[in-house]
């Protein structure tokens, strides 16, 4: 009978519902999209950081994150390459033997980080091929580099001519080798830029006496989600000889910039909250004020307050679930959109964010989740707002409340 | 009489009108408060840049870069570094001679670039020695010592009094290496930088490079930013054989984080008006609904439709112009009392912001001219809302209206 | 005798499509300048329809509505505005007053929108909340005036416009019969003094006497027009 009632009174007045309705509806769905745009930013933030170089995870020999130096290597057995391909979700495991080397052309040395490298596994970490600009692609068997664009300005090379790599090698000794640039490579970092030398891996183990050896091992993953489940299976899989490191640890400024930012994000979503409930905290009021006569009316005829108080409950409810619902159904597909169809800025921004290698996006994320999420908080908020109307119709005077 | 009717029609309806009231004075005060976040932030990013980086301005050799081979020296250094010390408007200056080179131990190595400074100048121009956090500065009587930042020396496992060999080209181009003892270890909020640079008394790099009375770099400290155009100006007519830049030339990473700063903070600036806008346009709404009977009345009086449209328009901004003082004395007041108290974020973000040189305290501030776009986007946002329920008003029909 | 209403043939049905109901059904009327008629029948006969349509605040669904020669019968609603504007008062059964506005404003308010100048209308104003005998009155809100006072505020802001003829939907049917009664000496007064045509809907005989014109509608036709003699 209560429910009847509030249905009926939601239909009565349907603009009034309608509105009420709109303003849940209208908080959710900017909450749904504040939401997924903060997420989505930052997932494409480390997408792009970790295909500059690191990947999301990667495997080492214990201890060598700390002492990056080619004594702490590893052999590249095939029991361990099985072990790390059986996990789910892995999808490849690409192999590095990365050391320090002086990099010399003609008249000038500068450091350098040499990377031994697979060349068709490599490209499916950092799509190094891509950034081809010069010369050809590395095969497997080369005696030849690769090297950052940047570098090769340094030192006054180009493709096809020679560059003397110069360093230390496994236990000690000295490695040291001439090359020829079989092709250019440019990176957006500036740091990187100037500091790469590809090898195929056998000659760089070859080169720094470290037959079979590597430094780290980059694993690939079908999605970035699975991540902290790949992270403890290759733990308990490979054993503590090996240190197995998400980008996180691998980048904890990058990881901690994210943090911030989420931070920041946090202030500004409670903002958004603190506007939105005000929003439906507005209609709910006015809403009260319009009803004051009814409400006197059904209490002068005998209803109690209780009662009453029950069916404006189920109306709140009703409005709110329903604005709810709408929210969602509407936000997938918007959410969606922005997925698909990121938001781009042009112009001066643009630039910059090119010349750091980032694509001028601002994409959302479409995750369920933030949708689901942002639809239970905010009809939370809504409901406990309901409890305005309640607490009017127990304060409420009837007699007080009849006179027009 | 059409701004009479309005401005009684606000008294009306109290709460009504409280309601857009405050909705409008809570979306001033959250986009100010969201730019002033952003704001500050950026500000503060820029201050660290200047009095802890880069300074105002910096003097270099024309074609200066910093390679690993013979830097391009400023060759009257010491006369031009007395001579800008004795301008009002400079509050310090340091001259600095520059290698790149590579800093090794016993068991491993890193590229670095090698700062020849004089101890007091320095520590006037970028705080070097407030950011000592272990050891001395340069008190030592011998005069290889060196300051290196915690970063490098943890990555390389290196302590105070821990013997590092520098090597780096002279200006003959001849390999150089020599013996340095870690003095002091250095923090600054930029771990990127503390990794890469190292410190020595000028005198003793200059000796190692076979330079006199020379320096790479002079750093200029102004009184204010206020000052960098015109210092600069008078700096290049003076010396029309150097290079002389501002902060933002030289860092033009710093530009990037502010504008993308003012990017994000107009993201969500514009999400707060969708918010604002929605509230407005729902409370308006209501109103014209729960007035269908005087709407009808005023049109069946013969009151035309352009009236009526400019009558809820006048109303609603009046409410927005009631509204405004007391969010902007809100803004102001939030932001003021922030801006000395600050907002922690280090349980959020932990060591974050430090590493990508931001405190981890925020200030926010707002310059006057921001508070005005705030007022004026909230204003515009405010009337466009009004829009839709005048249009709504339009549509009643007075006999209906009448009837109900 | 100049003719202020030629309405031919009109009728207004509802529901065409599926139970067509008659509200005004195949109505002749002509009401000349001057005549103080009264519209009667039992509730749901169609008097305000007929009203609403001879006011311009609805349309017939056939026939010709001519007022003071001009046929609105196909005017846009913003054109019907502006005539309404110009030709007809309106005195509604529940007064609306426009609530914001004191008695003083309400009747300058409609000359406010025919751009009458300030002095002409300070003084019409004057007049006539004279004429209606609330001089004392003119600076209170309507929440503060009895019925019957808010009702002759309706009355002056009819007249303010100078229009053809005033329409009066139940104008005494909210009023206790001494405030009936006042209205209605009112009203005859403007229209004998000021050859004022008033045309009102009422089921109270008590005003159906004082009418010289009494239309009879039943079930949306005309059933009886007849002419009475005065009475006072």
């Amino acid at each position: 009978m209560l429910f009847k009632l509030a249905w009926r009174n939601l239909w009565r007045n349907r603009s009034r519902t309608l509105i009420t309705m709109a303003s849940v509806f209208f908080a959710v769905l900017l909450a749904v999209f504040t939401m997924s745009l903060q997420k989505g930013v930052w997932d494409n933030l480390t997408k792009n950081v970790v295909s500059f170089y690191s990947g999301y995870l990667q495997i080492h020999l214990n201890g060598y994150w700390n002492e990056q130096i080619l004594d702490n290597s590893f052999a590249f057995t095939d029991s361990l390459n099985r072990a790390v391909l059986q996990q789910p979700h892995v999808t490849a495991a690409t192999p590095r033997l990365e050391a320090f080397a002086l990099a010399s052309g003609n008249e000038i040395t500068k450091g350098s980080m040499v990377a031994g490298i697979d060349p068709e596994k490599e490209h499916i970490v950092t799509a190094l091929k891509n950034k081809l600009i010069s010369g050809s692609y590395l095969q497997p068997n080369d005696r030849a580099v690769l090297i950052a664009e940047g570098l090769a300005k340094k030192l006054q090379l180009t493709t096809a001519d020679t560059v003397v790599l110069l360093g230390q090698g496994y236990h000690g000794s000295t490695a040291a080798g001439k090359y020829s640039i079989k092709g250019l490579v440019k990176f957006a970092s500036p740091e990187i830029n100037e500091a790469m030398v590809y090898l195929p891996l056998p000659e760089a183990q070859n080169l720094y006496g470290a037959t079979g050896m590597l430094t780290s091992l980059v694993i690939s993953l079908d999605a970035p989600q699975n991540l902290n489940a790949v992270v403890t299976n290759l733990k308990k899989a490979i054993g503590s000889r090996y240190e197995v490191m998400p980008w996180q640890e691998m980048m904890p400024e990058i990881q901690q910039l994210i943090k911030t930012k989420e931070g920041s994000a946090q202030i500004i979503l409670a903002v958004l909250y603190l506007l939105v409930s005000f929003g439906i905290f507005g209609t709910l009021l006015m809403m009260t004020a319009e009803r004051r006569y009814e409400f006197g009316m059904l209490m002068a005829i005998g209803m109690k307050r209780r009662r009453l108080a029950g069916v404006v409950f189920i109306e709140s409810m009703l409005v709110t679930i329903t604005g709810c619902i709408a929210a969602v159904l509407a936000g997938i597909p918007l959410v969606n959109y922005l997925h698909q169809h990121p938001i781009r800025f042009t112009g001066q921004m643009a630039k910059v964010y090119e010349d750091f290698g980032f694509e001028p996006v601002l994409p959302a994320m479409f995750s369920m989740e933030v949708i689901v999420t942002q639809a239970a908080i905010v009809s939370f908020m809504a409901l406990l707002l309901a409890l305005y109307p309640l607490l009017h119709v127990y304060r409420l005077n009837e007699t007080e409340a009849m006179k027009r | 009489m059409i701004t009479t009717i309005a401005w009684r029609n606000i008294w009306r309806n109290k709460t009504r009108s409280l309601v857009i009231m405050t909705s409008v004075a809570l979306g001033l005060w959250a986009g100010a408060f969201i730019a002033a976040l952003y704001w500050g932030m950026g500000q503060e990013r820029m201050r660290i840049a200047i009095e802890n980086e880069i300074a105002h301005l910096q003097i270099h050799a024309p074609d200066f870069t910093l390679e690993f081979a013979r830097i391009p020296a400023i060759h009257n250094a010491t006369q031009l570094t007395a001579q800008v010390a004795a301008m009002k408007e400079v509050k310090a200056v340091s001259a600095r001679a520059i290698a790149m080179g590579m800093l090794a131990t016993a068991t491993g190595s890193a590229g670095i670039q090698i700062n020849g400074i004089e101890p007091n100048a320095e520590a006037a121009t970028s705080q070097l020695k407030s950011k000592l956090t272990e050891g001395t500065y340069f008190e030592s009587k011998k005069t290889n010592t060196a300051l290196i930042g915690a970063k490098l020396a943890k990555k390389l496992k290196l302590k105070l009094n821990s013997k590092v060999v520098l090597t780096f080209q002279d200006k003959e181009d001849n390999l150089v290496s020599a013996a340095f003892r870690i003095e002091g270890i250095y923090q600054s909020y930029n771990t990127a930088l503390d990794e890469r640079n190292i410190y020595v008394p000028i005198t003793t790099l200059n000796n190692l490079l076979g330079l006199q009375q020379q320096a790479h770099e002079i750093a200029i400290l102004l009184h204010s930013d206020e000052l960098t155009p015109v210092v600069k100006a008078t700096l290049a007519a003076q010396n029309q054989d150097l290079k002389v830049q501002d902060w933002k030339e030289i860092s033009p990473e710093t530009g990037l984080i502010l504008s993308t700063m003012g990017q994000a903070s107009m993201v969500f600036v514009v999400i707060i008006l969708l918010a604002l806008a929605f509230g407005i346009i729902n409370t308006m709404l209501m109103a014209v609904l729960e007035r269908t009977r005087e709407i009808g009345v005023l049109m069946a009086l013969g009151m035309n439709k352009l009236k009526l449209f400019a009558m809820i328009l006048t109303e609603t901004f009046m409410l927005v112009m009631v509204g405004c003082p007391f969010g902007l004395l809100l803004a102001w007041g939030v932001i003021q009392l922030l801006s000395e108290k600050g907002i922690d974020l280090t349980n959020i973000a932990g060591q974050t912001m430090q590493d990508f040189g931001f405190s981890n305290v925020i200030y926010p501030g707002l310059p006057a001219n921001q508070y005005l776009q705030i007022v004026i986007l909230v204003v515009i946002t405010a009337i466009v809302s009004a829009f839709f329920p005048a249009i709504r008003a339009l549509r009643l029909k007075p006999v209906e209206a009448i009837r109900g | 005798m100049d003719t202020v209403i030629d309405v031919h043939n009109i009728s207004k049905v509802y529901n065409p499509d599926t139970i067509p109901v008659y509200a005004v059904n195949n109505v002749h009327l002509h009401v000349d300048r001057g005549e103080f008629t009264a519209l009667v029948g039992p509730s749901g006969s169609g008097k305000t329809t007929l009203l609403n349509i001879l006011g311009g605040l609805d349309h017939p669904t056939s026939g010709t509505v001519v007022i003071n020669g001009i046929d609105i019968t196909n005017l846009s609603s913003n054109k019907l505005i502006d005539f309404r504007l110009h030709n007809i008062g309106f005195v509604f059964q529940s007064f609306n007053l426009i609530p914001v506005l004191t008695a003083r404003e309400n009747v300058e308010f409609i000359m406010l929108l025919q751009n009458v100048p300030k002095k002409e209308r300070n003084q019409r104003v004057i007049a006539l909340l004279n004429e209606v005998g609330l001089s004392d009155k003119m600076d209170v809100r309507p929440a503060q005036l009895s019925g019957g006072q808010q009702q002759r505020v309706a009355v002056a802001r009819a007249l303010a416009s100078k229009p053809q003829f005033i329409l009066a939907d139940e104008p005494t049917a909210n009023l206790d019969s001494a405030s009936a009664f006042n209205l209605l000496d009112i009203m005859a007064k403007l229209n004998r003094e000021e050859n004022m045509t008033f045309i009102f809907s009422t089921h109270d005989q008590r005003v159906i006497e004082r009418a010289r014109r009494v239309i009879t509608l039943v079930d949306g036709s005309i059933a009886s027009d007849t002419a009475q003699t005065k009475t006072d």
